[in-house]
């Protein structure tokens, strides 16, 4: 089932050293609830979705809803509906302080592809490692930028890999707008 | 109105996240490919379920074994699915589901465990595949269709997207 496991141990300790450094650094005095909307940013296919987080001190809680659908163009096989399916992301992170108006986060979790378009019961996970840029320009609103890696994931869900099999960067961007309150 | 440097801060920010963001698209591919080879192995003669266990008479079953047709039909890579045995498919599905009825005293309620062991073997002779699914359900009906369900989705087509 998993197929992609490199860099596994030092991706690991890297995210847990930053987590363990961001809970125990200088603490962030807001906390933070925010509910925004998000895309990612794919080749053939259109993945949007809600994105809720909360963000207490230095830690949170990130989960997100996304609609998966195929491009009309997208070249595939044995795949009719534009209708994909969804991804539900779960993660926790941690806060790092850049600016007043400017936060990174770094964070992991789960990401759960449930592929019903195709199949009722076709679900590919994985296993992410995140990084997140966040400006926040308003008291109430915030934009972010999220990159996410992939440590370990089922077969048949490739980041980075195009319909020909190339191989591209194998990070999976997301960009997006919250309401902060 | 901004003062100078958030205006400045705000406007970098937006100029990196549109240039990160217009050229950050990368490819995502989602990808089946078929437990056999569905090639080779085009056409599949289901045939009727042996059911057992206490919750159910034994016999062979002609609705279970309908349904399954159903589902290969529409998801699994076989491109002709029939319950008939003509002699010219390729391959002969072979299910034995036992259903059993478990008490649960604490709820009052009686669930029904459905496994389904299956085979799938050439015409001629010779395993290709085997397998076994099991699911619980406090309907009967249920149990039996979400194990099935997995015999078909075992034999997904491939697929790439």
């Amino acid at each position: 089932m998993i197929v992609r496991y490199n860099h596994l141990g030092l991706i690991a300790f890297v995210m847990l050293s930053l987590m363990v450094q961001t809970a125990l650094g200088q603490p962030i005095d807001s906390k933070q609830a925010d509910v925004g909307l998000q895309v990612f940013l794919v080749e053939d296919k259109t993945i949007a979705g809600a994105d809720f987080s909360f963000a207490s001190s230095n830690l949170g809680i990130h989960t997100s809803f996304s609609i998966v659908t195929a491009d009309a163009d997208a070249p595939r096989h044995n795949i009719d509906n534009e209708w994909v399916g969804s991804l539900f992301g779960l993660h926790f992170f941690g806060r790092v302080p850049i600016a007043p108006t400017m936060e990174a986060r770094i964070g992991t979790g789960l990401d759960s592809w449930l592929l019903h378009g195709i199949a009722a019961g076709e679900n590919k996970y994985a296993w992410p490692a995140y990084g997140e840029l966040r400006f926040m320009p308003t008291a109430t609103s915030a934009a972010f930028l999220r990159g996410r890696y992939y440590i370990l994931s089922s077969d048949g869900l490739d980041v980075g890999e195009d319909y020909q099999g190339r191989q591209h960067k194998e990070i999976l961007f997301s960009a997006g707008v919250s309401y902060v309150f | 109105m901004c003062s100078r440097p958030n205006c400045f801060k705000v406007a970098s920010f937006l100029a990196a996240f549109v240039t990160i963001s217009l050229s950050a698209c990368q490819p995502v591919t989602l990808s089946h490919e078929g437990r056999i080879d569905f090639f080779q192995y085009r056409s599949v003669y289901v045939q009727p379920i042996a059911l057992s266990g206490d919750a159910v008479f034994p016999d062979l079953d002609s609705a279970t074994q309908l349904y399954l047709i159903n589902e290969l039909r529409t998801i699994s890579g076989f491109r002709d699915v029939t319950g008939v045995d003509t002699l010219t498919s390729d391959s002969i599905l072979i299910v034995d589901m036992q259903v059993d009825a478990m008490d649960d005293f604490s709820r009052q309620d009686i669930e029904y465990r459905a496994i389904a062991s299956f085979q799938l073997i050439r015409h001629s002779g010779g395993l290709l595949a085997r397998g076994e699914f099991s699911s619980t359900n406090i309907d009967i009906l249920e149990a039996q269709e979400d194990a099935l369900d997995e015999i078909a989705l075992y034999f997904l087509k491939p697929s790439r997207l």
